[in-house]
């Protein structure tokens, strides 16, 4: 075929079909929902940042002998492992939008890989100053069954009743000395809290989180040898400084 | 109809923004960019012609439909022959098929090109060095074949083939390289001396 036959054959097909350029904003509409669901998956990937730091941050330190025998042992257990599998793929949904852009196949793919990470794990550390690692872990405990078990590793240690370990919401409470708890597995317990303080008693509400050191008296009883709020805040901002950590248990 | 002085001394994004405004003006686009890309379709595909004309004209048709998505600060050649490569793709795609023979024809400084810059001793013989070009390409990977023809047969820079097959200009750096090894290992394999 001659070039022009060709060429004529093609624009009748486009006159005779009434074909016509895709609108503009159609292309532009398509590219900014591209940039859109880049940025949305880094800021969500940031979010599971904050929520990792706050975790490890979180984490009871001052027990990790105590809680896992040795400190590797006790990061290893303490690594919020859903929340990385989380953050790892919202990381690679960025580059994987970002490289979909116009101009993305311009840049290298470990570039762009590295300056997701950062960018990721800057913006993670500022929601996490800003406290909406804590808030984004709160919201998804209380509305989300089984998140303790499935998603805080810290939930995982403070469930071993026998060693001394037991953590969960206060039901009702009856007197400083006495109060019911349902763990985070949903057992309920009752608390023998002989060790009373007045510190305790500012915590000590239906609703409340908490862990428990002590020991376990039978199948649904356990007493405190010593208690502190689950959460930090705003129990860190009221005892920061009035509360001491934990005695180790050993 | 539009006529070729019309088209005469107009650039590319000149007759873009024309077609825009009237369609007949997309002829001259085509008639400029037929011969260079139905070369190039048979090049990277081995296509026979008359498969290659039913490509082009798909591509044209796509180009047309997307006139709008053209963004300037490529050049208008780089992004038809990135629409030409996608749409031989999706032509493989759907054959399931990859390429197996390819058929064009090498002028005496092509060869001599290509042996220059492979650093290739090469014998006076170009009608035999021309059939061992086109055997070696024709056994090479597509991502290698498609970078050396691109490279050497449309004499693109590493900018326009970056535009052309979306990748950053250092990794068709390094398939460039990779494939002029590729290239030369294959002819020591072979023991031929070009």
């Amino acid at each position: 075929m001659k070039p022009h036959d060709l060429s004529r054959k093609v624009l009748d097909t486009i006159k005779n079909k009434a074909i016509r350029p895709t609108p503009k904003w159609e292309f532009m509409l398509k590219n900014y929902a591209i940039w859109t669901m880049s940025i949305v998956s880094l800021v969500v990937g940031s979010f599971a940042f904050a929520v990792i730091v706050y975790m490890i941050t979180n984490s009871d330190w001052d027990l990790y002998q105590d809680l896992s025998g040795s400190l590797l042992g006790f990061i290893l257990a303490s690594l919020p492992y859903l929340w990385l599998v989380f953050l790892i793929l919202f990381i690679f949904l960025a580059h994987y939008n970002f490289r979909h852009t116009k101009t993305g196949y311009k840049h290298r793919f470990y570039l762009i890989l590295i300056t997701s990470i950062i960018v990721s794990m800057f913006l993670g550390i500022f929601f996490y100053t800003v406290g909406l690692g804590q808030a984004i872990d709160d919201v998804f405990a209380d509305n989300l069954p089984k998140y303790h078990q499935l998603f805080n590793p810290r939930a995982r240690m403070w469930h071993q009743a026998e060693r001394g370990f037991l953590a969960g919401t206060i039901i009702s409470v009856h007197s400083p000395e006495n109060f019911q708890l349902r763990d985070f597995e949903g057992n309920l317990w009752d608390i023998i809290n002989l060790k009373s303080s007045p510190l305790h008693e500012i915590f000590l509400k239906p609703n409340t989180p908490v862990r428990i050191l002590g020991h376990k008296i039978d199948e649904h009883t356990f007493e405190v040898k010593d208690m502190r709020p689950w959460r930090p805040n705003p129990a860190k901002m009221l005892f920061k400084g009035v509360l001491p950590p934990f005695s180790p248990v050993r | 109809m539009i006529t070729s002085g019309k088209c005469h001394g107009k650039n590319d994004i000149e007759l873009v923004k024309l077609t825009l405004a009237d369609q007949d003006y997309f002829l001259c686009l085509m008639t400029k960019y037929q011969p260079p890309l139905l070369r190039y379709i048979r090049r990277i595909s081995g296509f026979d012609a008359s498969t290659a004309e039913d490509i082009l004209q798909e591509v044209f048709v796509k180009v047309y439909q997307n006139l709008n998505d053209f963004d300037q600060d490529l050049k208008f050649s780089s992004w038809i022959y990135r629409i030409t490569h996608n749409q031989v793709i999706t032509h493989y795609r759907r054959l399931k098929a990859r390429p197996q023979h390819i058929n064009f024809n090498l002028d005496d400084d092509l060869i001599d090109h290509i042996a220059s810059d492979l650093d290739i001793e090469h014998q006076v013989d170009n009608q035999l060095n021309q059939e061992i070009i086109l055997k070696i390409l024709s056994q090479l990977d597509l991502k290698y074949r498609e970078v050396l023809i691109l490279r050497f047969f449309e004499d693109k820079n590493y900018q326009e083939i970056s535009d052309i097959l979306k990748k950053p200009s250092g990794t068709i750096a390094t398939l460039i390289s990779r494939a002029k090894k590729a290239f030369k290992q294959e002819l020591e394999k072979q023991d031929i001396k070009i």
